[in-house]
Formats: structure tokens, sequence, C-alpha cells
């Protein structure tokens, strides 16, 4: 029997620990348990008769770390395959009637992954494929994948996992006491991560003992349609008479793990601490146990690295501002590859209280696949929102699910059999909820019948592919009314329809309906509410727009969504402030010049965008910012140099005056009004190094000083920025290191600059650095602070 | 030597003046410690305070020390250690949450993330003096100073046998970069001397 058809009748029995084990027989602290399958075959192969023996149906190899970041490849190699023959050897040997399996067990990687660390998501892929590929080669039955204690590297294992085999693979995380992983996630946003990729079993392992992890295994066992795995340690450690005992007894244990398996728990093992007494506890207690049934939980959920979000509970709103489509100012970011224009459109949406964000970044002179991926991992390290990915080119699409840390919404797939089968094989690879559009190949259909027939033929294609009902949700296309009568009718009857006869979740853009028409909020808001009276479940819509909100919060409130209408109260406030706003009478321009100079130099950042946007009226955008932005940055600036201004104050003057600068950009966008840049000046932080602070405080008051600013980021290859310097003939660039062990790539970044582009000076800074230091490597200035960067910048571009 | 032990504790009292120190700010104003709470009031859920430690035996000679199952060669390092029978080296970390907050808030709003940058640096740092705290009393010993890698001679080389002998990633998910930095960045090694000690551990 293989083991993907024991799994699904069976309870399965994984084995216990192996390090506390192996250091009862020598093993030495910092020494690799790894090399023992080499050096002490017999050792190994006995550790795992004895679990075989002790009930295990499946014995995991002794590959823990057996990584290539660790190991040469072939002393890997050598490690795998000794590590496969030992567990072989053990089966083989073993003295017990049951099915017995060998799994190759894969850990974390022991790096973290980019942005929090250093190791980029394709190159852990590439990692955990060659130990995969070992496993394969030297014939385990399925893959354990454990300890994981971040969502995008479990991504990563399992991805190489699925791309460089066929076996079954069993995925389990370490939890912590607050019952999420170290980077964030929940057992409900892992689920939907695991199921989505196709894992055939999910689960916890390690950290803590079985009773701390029952919470997290309950919520598991409540979401999750797969197999539900735990393998606690045998308590936590602690030290008595100088040595190291866990606190949970083999009967308590035992005890704990069959009560939860009674609640359905199907896969059972132990980690830290645990040794063949624990396991045999176990497989004797609940030896007369049969296995609780797995059943569909049927949930239509996405997922971010930290939460899922499920639909049905309640109707959910995803923005639509992440989008260019009649957006200058958007478009504008796209060209200039402005990301914190784009990023915090996705905070504003967040703070506006959106359940997702759609994101389209198509334009046709720009790279989407690249720009979508670069939007992804930029968005998914600054929210935890889930993300809805929306293009039409299925590369680009394929470009950003990939690196999307979670189960992302794909926006979209129709009846047309080209797109089915460029979308789902995507979809059934990394996992997502589909957007299916209900038009094909003749257009959309006028009626009702004809848009059910093809969300019919949808979801069979769907079927075919391996995706489930589940995983469809139906737009049924709002047209604009004023092209057509019934339009809105046709929309909201088909998706009623859809709802009850297909039992599928719906999404609508409902800003389309009004297409045309002046007012447009107002019919908007009550098709809104129409649509949510259909059973509507999402909405992608304009999170700014308070018609929208108010028709939100009323329909929960009205339909006993709200509890004590809390929601309702809360923002309603914000709904008498809009009304008074649009009443009130504009400022004079006499009166928005002084505000906006006192609102820079006291840091008011709102105020600041709405004295300049107030100004914008009378004054010509340029006037403004000599006249009012520079003079009040000027002012806080001598301030910090004359200590009497300190760094907090002086950024939120520079946040109020880039607050200012918006507003500017903003008209400027709608206006086509040319703008003067102070030559651009490329910044970066230097290879290896990830403190970026003092970087981004550099570029804030570079910007506010009128200088365009390509900022490169942080942990950049020399090459990088020659080449981004070559490219725009910068005058200027400014280089930042925080560690004496980065100030070398610092030099080297230098030395090439003056040798490709010797025309551009090198301005340094950084808290290791001095002005010996700079010398040194060859800078030609040293900034002690951001402030002194904007001075020698102003001097070299006044040369 | 001991088993390697991770610890968990409870949040500690926020110290305003070492936050403000490290914003760069000698003096304060209402707006300032208006954002200063802000910023905290979003970081404190998040945050997370762990301690992995091992405890060694510990001889000096010259600039040698020697814990048993590994060494270093620093003058400083032996310096610190010379009236040590036992040293606790132990590291620390915050979690991610100051790391992702920072990313997050150097897109939008700089004054923010200089925030979560000092108050992150002040969360770590009062984590590693109620550690050793906890440890000079359970010890009985009197308290000291701590000694990281990359203090004196002692080369931030020596991070990577730290790592390796207290397990990090997986005791704690503290993770060393190739540039020998830490991710998470709010995070601490160091080696904790306690005076006096011979006995067997």
């Amino acid at each position: 029997m293989n083991f993907a058809e024991f799994l699904q009748e069976n309870i399965v029995y994984l084995d216990g620990g192996m390090g506390t084990l192996l250091q009862q027989r020598g093993l030495q602290p910092g020494e690799y348990p790894e090399r023992w399958n080499v050096t002490h075959p017999e050792v190994i192969t006995d550790i795992h008769r004895q679990y075989y023996e002790a009930g295990s149906h499946v014995v995991c190899t002794n590959t823990f770390g057996a990584n290539v970041l660790k190991f040469e490849e072939s002393e890997l190699e050598q490690i795998v395959k000794a590590a496969v023959a030992n567990a072989k050897a053990a089966r083989d040997a073993a003295v017990s009637d049951r099915p017995r399996f060998v799994a190759l067990d894969i850990g974390p990687s022991g790096k973290l992954l980019k942005p929090l660390g250093d190791l980029d998501f394709e190159d852990a892929v590439t990692v955990f494929a060659k130990t995969v590929s070992l496993g394969v080669k030297y014939g385990v039955d399925l893959i354990v994948i454990e300890t994981m204690n971040d969502s995008y590297e479990t991504k990563a294992a399992l991805l190489a996992a699925k791309e460089h085999s066929t076996l079954p693979v069993i995925v389990t995380n370490a939890y912590g006491e607050d019952g999420k992983l170290m980077t964030g996630a929940s057992p409900s946003a892992m689920a939907a991560l695991l199921e989505g990729m196709g894992a055939d079993a999910i689960g916890a392992n390690c950290s803590l003992g079985p009773k701390q992890l029952r919470g997290v295994a309950e919520e598991l066992l409540r979401v999750a349609s797969v197999p539900v795995v735990l393998k606690p340690n045998a308590g936590l450690p602690q030290v008595i008479n100088g040595k190291t005992v866990f606190d949970v007894s083999p009967e308590d244990f035992s005890a704990e793990l069959a009560s939860l398996m009674e609640a359905g728990l199907r896969v059972a093992g132990g980690c830290c601490g645990t040794t063949p007494a624990y396991i045999r506890a176990l497989t004797e207690k609940t030896a007369a146990y049969r296995p609780v049934k797995l059943t569909d939980k049927n949930r239509t959920v996405v997922s971010s690295y930290a939460q899922a979000v499920t639909f049905g509970d309640k109707p959910l709103l995803i923005g639509e501002r992440i989008n260019p489509t009649g957006k200058k100012r958007f478009k504008q970011a796209l060209l200039d590859n402005d990301m914190d224009y784009i990023l915090s459109e996705g905070i504003r949406q967040q703070e506006a209280g959106v359940h997702i964000l759609d994101v389209n970044v198509g334009l046709p002179d720009i790279d989407e696949a690249s720009m979508l991926r670069q939007t992804v991992c930029e968005l998914q390290a600054i929210t935890d929102l889930p993300l809805q990915i929306d293009t039409a080119d299925a590369a680009a699409m394929e470009a950003a699910l990939r690196r999307y840390n979670g189960k992302a919404m794909v926006n979209s797939v129709n009846g047309k059999a080209e797109s089915m089968h460029a979308i789902f094989p995507l979809v059934k690879k990394y996992g997502g909820l589909v957007v299916a559009l209900t038009l094909d190949e003749s257009g959309i259909p006028d009626t009702v019948e004809g848009r059910l027939t093809i969300a019919r033929k949808i979801v069979d294609t769907a079927a075919s592919y391996g995706i489930a009902k589940k995983d469809l949700i139906f737009d049924t296309l709002t047209m604009a009314v004023s092209a057509d009568a019934t339009a809105a009718v046709v929309t909201l009857e088909s998706l009623r329809r859809i709802r009850d006869e297909l039992g599928c979740h719906t999404s609508l853009g409902v800003s389309n309906v009004s297409f045309g028409l002046p007012q447009r909020d107002a019919l908007n808001g009550t098709f809104f509410a129409m649509a949510l009276a259909n059973g509507l479940s999402a909405a992608i819509m304009n999170p700014y727009s308070t018609e929208m909100q108010k028709v939100y919060h009323s329909f929960n409130a009205l339909h006993g969504l709200d509890a004590n209408c809390e929601a309702y109260i809360r923002v309603a406030e914000s709904f008498a402030v809009a009304a008074t706003n649009t009443a009130a009478p504009a400022s004079t321009a006499v009166n928005a010049a002084t505000e906006l100079q006192q609102a820079i130099v006291r840091g008011l950042k709102d105020k600041a965008g709405e004295m300049a946007a107030a100004l914008l009226r009378t004054v010509p955008p340029l006037e403004i910012v000599s006249g009012e932005i520079i003079p009040a940055l000027n002012l806080v600036g001598e301030g910090f140099e004359k200590k009497t201004v300190y760094l907090p104050q002086l950024l939120m003057s520079a946040e109020a005056a880039k607050s200012a600068f918006e507003s500017i950009k903003t008209f400027m966008a709608t206006t086509e009004t040319a703008s003067a840049s102070a030559g651009p000046f490329v910044i970066a932080t230097v290879k290896g190094d990830i403190h970026d602070i003092g970087k981004n405080i550099v570029k804030l008051l570079l910007e506010n000083y009128g200088f365009e600013v390509i900022d490169l980021g942080r942990d950049v290859p020399p090459e990088t920025v020659v080449q981004s310097v070559i490219e725009r003939h910068a005058p200027l660039l400014g280089l930042s290191a925080l560690m004496t062990t980065t100030v070398p790539a610092m030099e080297e970044t230098i030395a090439l600059l003056k040798q490709k582009a010797p025309w551009c000076k090198v301005v340094v800074g950084g808290a290791v650095l001095t002005q010996a230091y700079a010398d040194k490597i060859g800078a030609d200035h040293y900034a002690k602070d951001a402030m002194e960067t904007v001075r020698y910048a102003e001097t070299v571009v006044g040369e | 030597m001991s088993a390697v032990i991770t610890t968990r504790y409870e949040e500690m009292p926020l110290c305003e003046a070492d936050v403000l120190r490290y914003a760069g700010c000698r003096d304060t104003d209402a707006a300032v410690l208006d954002l200063l709470y802000t910023c905290f009031e979003e970081l404190r859920g998040s945050l997370t305070y762990t301690v992995c430690h091992r405890e060694f035996l510990v001889s000096v000679q010259g600039d040698r020390c020697d814990f048993g199952s590994f060494s270093l060669h620093s003058e400083a390092l032996a310096a610190y250690l010379a009236d040590c029978g036992q040293v606790v080296l132990f590291a620390a970390t915050v979690g991610v949450a100051p790391d992702r907050l920072v990313a997050k808030y150097s897109r939008v709003s700089p004054a923010k993330a200089l925030m979560m940058q000092a108050i992150g640096a002040e969360r770590i740092e009062a984590l590693c003096d109620r550690f050793c705290e906890d440890t000079v009393q359970r010890k009985g010993a009197p308290m000291i100073s701590r000694f990281s890698p990359g203090y004196g001679d002692l080369p931030l080389e020596a991070q990577t046998e730290v790592f390796r002998v207290l397990d990090c990633a997986h005791k704690i998910g503290l993770c060393l970069n190739d540039s020998l930095l830490m991710s998470p960045t709010k995070s601490v090694t160091a080696f904790f001397g306690i005076k006096g000690k011979k006995d067997a551990l």
C-alpha cells in the first residue's frame, strides 16, 4: 500500500525525538547530528528500529538540517544516502506487524527569508529542491517538512517538494505560545496556504508540549479538510540537578494526544524530548481507536503571511485603488517606479477598512510580470492583508503567485477555453481563490440563464483540473446602466442564482454601473446595497468613498452582522465629518500660505497636504515649493543643525512637507505641468547590510529639497549601484552602511564606481563611518547626518 | 555545560528616556511623546521576549577562553572572564515585529520608522537586562556588564560559533545572515560572566 492511500483510511503514528537520544549517546553540542548517519549508522538505525517497534508507521530520516547551506553537495548526498539506508535497514529489521514507511525529513534552512533575513525565496526553493531530489533518488516513501516557523520558508519547501517529486507531503509548523508562527501566521492562515498548494496532511510540531499546542490543533481541526498532524515536545525542558528533563511523562503525553484523536487528530508523533517509550504509550493507549472520518470543511478562504480571511461570514471589501486605470498620479508612479506611492495606497486602504487589496499594475510601457512581482513582494512586506492579484497576463500572474506569501485571490479567469487553460494550472500549483467572470468566446450574455450556463461550464472545467467549487468566486459583471436599462437587474439576479443554485460565493466591481452618469457615488451606493441584499460576498470598491462606507456599515448593522452596531457607531462620526468638509468655505490664499508653513514646522502631515491643495487653487505649484515649503524646511533644518530641533521633529516636518509635495504632484499629474527636478541622486544601502533607516531619512530630506531620488533599497550589490548611476548619468551617489562588516562592500562599490562612472560624486554615511574611514575608502564626502547630505548635494548640483 | 534552555518573558516597563535617546532626542515635546506612545501601542502586542541560553564552565589561559566544547581567542573576552568560573552564553530577541513596522513606516512615515527602531532597541536592551538580573539572582553572583561578539578584539565571526552552540534558529527563530548580522535585527547575543563560581553545572 502506498502512503497516500494509507493516510486516507488510518490513524498514522509518526516517530519521536532524535536529538535528545543522540546526545545521550555522545553527540556533542554544536556537532551536526546529520553526520552521524555516516559515522554512527548503527546508532541511527537502532533508534529508528525502536520507533518502528514502538508502533510508528512512519520514521523520519535523520536529515533535519541536511541542506546545501550547511553541507557541501557531495557530503550532503552522502548524508541523505546513508540516512535513507539507515531508516530502511531499521524498517526491515523491526519486529512489527504494521505497515512501515520511510519519510525524508526536511527542517528549516536556518536562514530567514528576505525581506526579514537575507535568503532569497528562489534560493530557498533551490536549497530544499536539492535535498528533495536526493530523497527521491534514494527511495523514500514520503516527505515530512517540519518545525518551520515562517510561512514563506514553508511555502518554499513545499514548492520544492512538489516540483521535484510526486511523493505525499506532510507539513508541520512550529507555533509559539501565542498560537502563531514566529513570523506571524495563524493556524488558519497556514491551513489556507498549505491546502491550497496540495499538502497531504498539515499540523504542528516542536516548540511546546501537547497541552500548550491543543489550541493550535483544535483550530486546525476546525478549518482543515486534510488530515491534521501533531508532534509535540515532551513538555518544556528543565534543568534538575544538572540534567535536562522534560516535564510531561509518556502517560500524560499519550492521554493528551488520545483526547485530540477523539476530536479528529489523524497523524500523531513526538518531537524534542520524546522517546520510543512515548510512542509506545501512545500506540497502546489508542490501539482501539478508529480514525475520525475526514470532512471537507468547504471554506472559501484567502490568506496573507499572518491571517486567513474567510468568505461568507460577512461581506468583504476589496480595495480597488492599486490600479492605474483612470488615475494619472498612479500611472506616473508606475512609470517612475515610485513604489512608496503605490505602497502608501495599500496602507491607506487598510486604514479605510478593506479586507483584501486588489493589485493591478498593468500599463502598456512596463514589464508587467516584473512590476507585479515586485509590487506583491513589497506590499506583503508592509501589510498583513491578503492580496488579489489582478492581471490578464498569465506570465505576470505566475510570477506574482509564485512569490506570494499566502493563498492569493486570482483575478481573473473567464469561460473562454484559453483563459481557463492558462489560469487553472497556476491555481492548482500555487493555490488560490479564483475570480471567475461569466463571459466566454461569445461575449457577455444579456440573460441570467446565459451567465449561469457559463458559470456551470467554469465549475466543471475547474473540477477537471482538481480545483474545487469552494475555490471559485463568481463575478457576474457589472455593466453601465446608462447603456442598458436592464444591466443592473441581470447582474444582480445572476449573482443571487449562482449563490443559490451553484452554492458559490460572488464578487462584483460595483463602480462600472454608474459609468457615463453624473453623481456616480449615489448610484454606486444604491447598487452596492442591492447587491448585498442579493447575497454578494465581496465588492471591489473605492474605500475612500463615504457613500460606499455608509452602505457597507449600514447593511452590516441592519443584517445583524455588527454586534451592538459597534462598527457602525465607530465610523458614523467620519460620515458626519465628510459632510461638513464639503460645506466648509475654502481658506483664503494668505491664510493657507501661513498655515502651510506652520503645518510643516509643527509636523502636521494631513494639515500640510490640505493647505497645499487649498493654495494650488490660486498659486502656481513651483511658487508654493520655493515660497512656502522650502523656507519652512530651512527653518526646521537650521534648528536641527543648531540642536534646538531633534531628529524625530525634523522627520515629522519632512513628512508634512512630503504630504504638501504629494498634493502638488497630484495637481501636476492632472494638469501635466512639467516638474523641475534637481538631478537624479542614486542612493543605496550596501551589499550585506539590511539596515536602511538612515538611508530612508536621507531620501526623504533630499526629496523635500527637490532632488529626484533613485532608491535602490538595501543589500544592493556594487554592480547594480554602478549600473543605475550609468543609466541615469547621475551626478551623485549616496551609500550607507551600518556595520563594520559591510564597510568593505562600500569600498568595493566606490572602487567600481570610480572606474566605470568617474563623473559621479559619492557621499557616504552610517553609524560606523568617520571622516577618516570615508577618506580611506575613497568617498568624495562624509556626511554625519541627513541635513549635511542635503547641503552637500546642493553644492554638487550648484557646480 | 548545560542544555540550551529557552525562556519567554512578559513585557517589562518601557523606559521613555532610553527610547528618546535612541531616537536622537535630547529634549522632548508633546508631539514627540505622542509619536512615541502611538508607535509603542502599535508595536507592543506583537513583541515576543525570548531568550535561549546555555551555561559553561570556563577557563582562561592568556587570550584563550575555553568553554569545554569550544574555545575562542580574544584578549578582551579573556579579561572580561578573568574572575569568572562560569559563563552564561545567551541569545535574546524581541521578534520580527519591529523589523516589519520599521519596513512599513520607512515607506510612508520615516518619523514613525525612527521611533519604532528606537523602541525596538530599548526593548531588546530591557530584555537583556532582565535576563541578566534573573541570572545573577539565580546564581547569587554580582551583576556585571555583558560581552558580545564584536566587542574589543572578539570578532563578529565568533557569532558563527555562538549560533552553533545555542542552536538559535531552532530555539528562538534567530538567524545569522551571511554578513554576520542577525535577523530579526532587534536581537542580542552575549556572554554573561558569573563571578567566582567554579562549581559544576
